[in-house]
């Protein structure tokens, strides 16, 4: 929080319309927005999907799709109406007074070109006429401000050789190439690892200390506002519901819907210790390499289960929470014997599972079922819901009456009406399609249940809603539970006890609250720290 | 977006499927249409222009172009649809095969290289040369070179929706690897494969009519599109009807067919099925 004297706003949005092409769910995409951002601060717009907020974000460069079409209202940057613009006038404001960064930074860079070369484009397009030895001197300055090492270097790498947070730094300094008074960030951190996101918004922050221009991030999570905004849009069905300074919608939200919001974010609650009990699944000193051989033939291995061990206890959620890489999706996989591990074993009742083929294979996937994180493509789209719910069943010799039965008992049980069982998959949102991936597993009658970032791709209401239907389902069927998540604020509202993974191996296991609050190992704590909004 | 699951036909697609369905027709009506004895010769009214008499015109034996046409269209489309079908049926095969189980996939897919190596006519010249030109010998010559584009492409398709969830989620319901590929795998390649089937029809008619053009299709008997084609060659200059009736109808059938085909795949694309959802 940034305090800058008050000048004139860079950006003011006011009673911004959009329209929605006929038979769309709403008339309106965005309704009457008025937003404002000034120089030196950040503000956020913060809302679930299909609150209208990236298209309000959209509108500002004229980047809308083109179904939707503005329908009244005024967006002023730096006091010039850029509604008015001309093509010609929109790639002039372009790059050069507002600038755009991307949720997704794998894909925001030409991944044929040379990052250095990328950020010297900018200015070929707006600076034609600045001498080339400036703009090199220009373009190592910015590499240097975004934070990354050795930027006289960094200038010759190709995108593939940076990580996402890398990557992203590099979108953030194109952004700032040519010194805009307004950058807009639409979800800049979701795609990245926690402890990325948390340096990526550090940046920001201590970027407007040395730009002038201001930021209009938008995000759902309520976790990034307090750690950055200073001043909050709540959006809500293209209206917005309420705005003002960051500190007095967190402490104190008037709308309903923000502090629905705010309520939604998982708390710090723990669950108390389990009485012991025998385990259902142990894991012995698991290996598994992935090898890769390089253009030049070179061999390289990497480790993305390194001597792995553990125990799932009946009845227990176990969460296995790390960062991307870290070998916790493999590991998900190995349960359910999709991947082979070169060493070790994964005993389930006693028996190793994972040498088993065949029948045998077959029978122990029934036995163990996994959820997946992205509900829109884990559905066979030709399948209706009843299918997808007796399939199992019925191949494992279910009658048809009894597995129609369970599976409408199911439906109900995840909170769905019985004339679901008719539909198919599109004619469900993302939430209630995860029900319904949580029901197919559950049709199995299932010992363990592997579930897979199950929220991830969810908006936190929903989450919220998945979360507490799998406490629900866990209280009345008594399954055991693997989770496996890299949002630890998750994995703390659900599990009994938590397994941290960095690089293929447990740095650190134990209950819930004491790897919290009192981790050990310093990686653990680093997570901890880096969750935005802070423990 | 729910209302939105019966998609009205593009207009190509109505025009194409217009079209072909009269040629089907024409052909199941053809001896009601041209009467007892289409082909009689009558060496006096040789190379009659196009008039109210013999609509098309006639040929050097003076027998009707007409009527010849008309029966042509029933071999011409019964190959094009039998190699359709025998192609998509073998290729399907092959290419779900290839692309789910990995470890034959670099032996079929040599076997497909080698069968792409041979030219398609070459191979369908000398396969008539060996056993003779009969429905069977013809179709099997020219589905051969068929085969191995559908596989690819199956297998093309096999290997991107293995790689969906919603297919590792039916492996982990403990279901055999055959009923995964029939259940959740073969229903994604209905679409691409029907569109390549509409083109695989119209080149086969085309090759048809090439190899009754070079004389080794159908014995000359047999009204073909392409063995009238071939007769009238020498005459042409003379009486160019006689190449102009064979000649349209196998170009409207194939551009028909192909039209078809393209509104075909623009209405089965699944993106553009949901190109009207609002985002934000």
């Amino acid at each position: 929080m940034t305090g800058t004297p008050d000048t004139g706003p860079v950006l003011s949005i006011d009673a911004l319309s959009l329209a929605l092409p006929p038979g769309a769910d709403r008339p309106l995409a965005v309704d009457g927005a008025s937003i404002e951002v000034r120089a030196g601060q950040i503000t956020c717009i913060v809302g679930e999907s299909g609150s209208g907020k990236s298209l309000t974000a959209a509108a500002i460069m004229d980047l809308l799709p083109e179904a939707v079409r503005p329908a009244g209202g005024a967006i002023r940057v730096g006091g010039q109406d850029v509604t008015a613009l001309d093509p010609a006038g929109m790639r002039a404001l372009r790059g050069n007074r507002v600038a755009m960064v991307f949720q997704e930074p794998m894909t925001a860079l030409d991944p044929s070109m040379r990052i250095g070369d990328q950020i010297r484009e900018v200015f070929a397009i707006h600076r034609p006429r600045m001498p080339r030895a400036e703009v090199d001197a220009r373009v190592t300055g910015l590499l240097a401000d975004v934070g990354l090492p050795r930027p006289d270097r960094m200038r010759l790498a190709w995108p593939h050789q940076l990580s996402g947070g890398q990557r992203q730094r590099v979108v953030i300094a194109m952004a700032l190439a040519l010194d805009p008074m307004l950058v807009i960030a639409d979800e800049p951190t979701t795609a990245l690892d926690v402890t990325t996101q948390a340096q990526i918004l550090a940046l920001f922050r201590d970027l407007l200390a040395r730009h002038s221009g201001g930021i209009l991030l938008i995000t759902h999570d309520f976790g990034v506002v307090a750690e950055v905004a200073d001043h909050v849009v709540v959006m809500k069905d293209g209206r917005v519901v309420e705005s003002g300074p960051a500190a007095d919608i967190l402490k104190a939200p008037s709308h309903p819907y923000t502090r629905a919001l705010i309520d939604a974010v998982p708390a710090w609650r723990f669950r108390p210790p389990r009485p012991e009990a025998p385990p259902v699944i142990e894991i012995r000193d698991l290996h598994l390499a992935y090898r890769t051989v390089d253009f030049m033939g070179r061999r390289s291995e990497v480790k993305a289960l390194d001597g792995v061990s553990l125990d799932l206890a009946r009845g227990e959620t176990l969460g296995i929470v790390g960062e991307s890489g870290s070998g916790k999706s493999t590991l998900a996989r190995t349960l359910m014997a999709f991947e082979r591990p070169q060493a070790g074993q994964v005993l389930m009742n006693g028996t190793d599972v994972t040498r088993q083929r065949g029948a045998a294979l077959r029978a122990h996937r029934r036995r163990v079922q996994m959820i997946f994180q992205d509900p829109y493509r884990s559905m066979n789209p030709r399948q209706r819901i009843g299918d997808l719910l007796t399939e199992g069943p019925l191949h494992h010799g279910t009658p048809r009456a009894e597995a129609a039965a369970k599976a409408r008992e199911l439906m109900r049980a995840v909170g769905l009406g019985e004339d679901a069982l008719a539909r198919f998959p599109h004619e469900f949102s993302g939430g209630q399609r995860q029900r319904i991936c949580i029901a197919r597993a559950l049709a199995m009658a299932p010992d363990v249940i592997v579930a897979d970032e199950v929220v991830s791709a969810l908006d936190v209401s929903v989450q919220r809603q998945v979360l507490e239907l799998f406490e629900q389902l866990r209280a009345e069927l008594g399954f055991s539970m693997i989770f496996v998540t890299h949002d630890l604020r998750v994995a703390a509202n659900i599990c009994d006890r938590i397994a941290v993974m960095q690089s293929g191996r447990i740095v650190e296991i134990g209950p819930a609250e004491q790897i919290m609050r009192h981790g050990t190992a310093d990686y653990t704590r680093r997570l901890v720290a880096s969750i935005p909004g802070g423990p | 977006m729910a209302g939105a699951r019966v998609r009205r036909p593009n207009a190509p697609m109505v025009v194409g499927g217009l079209v072909m369905l009269g040629l089907v027709a024409v052909s199941l009506l053809a001896w009601q249409i041209t009467g007892d004895r289409p082909f009689r010769l009558a060496p006096r009214e040789r190379f009659t222009p196009p008039g109210a008499e013999h609509w098309f015109g006639t040929d050097a034996l003076g027998r009707d172009l007409f009527n010849m046409v008309i029966h042509g269209s029933r071999v011409s489309l019964l190959v094009g649809a039998l190699v359709a079908v025998a192609s998509a049926v073998i290729g399907t095969a092959f290419g779900l095969i290839s692309g789910y189980v990995r470890a034959l996939d670099p032996i079929l897919m040599r076997i497909a290289d080698g069968m792409m190596a041979i030219p398609g006519i070459l191979f369908a010249i000398a396969l008539v040369a060996l056993f003779g030109a009969s429905l069977t010998s013809l179709v099997i010559a020219i589905a051969f070179s068929d085969i191995p584009p559908v596989a690819r492409l199956i297998r093309a398709v096999v290997l991107g929706t293995r790689e969906e969830t919603f297919v590792r989620a039916a492996e982990g319901l403990g279901l055999p690897a055959w009923k995964v590929m029939l259940r959740h795998v073969l229903p994604s390649c209905v679409a691409p494969l029907v569109v390549q089937m509409t083109f695989i029809f119209a080149a086969a008619i085309l090759t048809e009519a090439i190899l009754g053009f070079l004389g080794v299709g159908f014995p000359p008997t047999t009204p073909t599109w392409g063995n009238v084609l071939a007769e009238g060659r020498g005459a042409f200059q003379l009486a160019p009807w006689t190449i102009l009736a064979p000649g349209l109808f196998l170009a409207t059938a194939v551009i028909a067919v192909n039209l078809f085909g393209d509104g075909l795949r623009d209405w089965l694309d699944p993106h553009q099925r949901r190109l009207t959802g609002a985002r934000a």
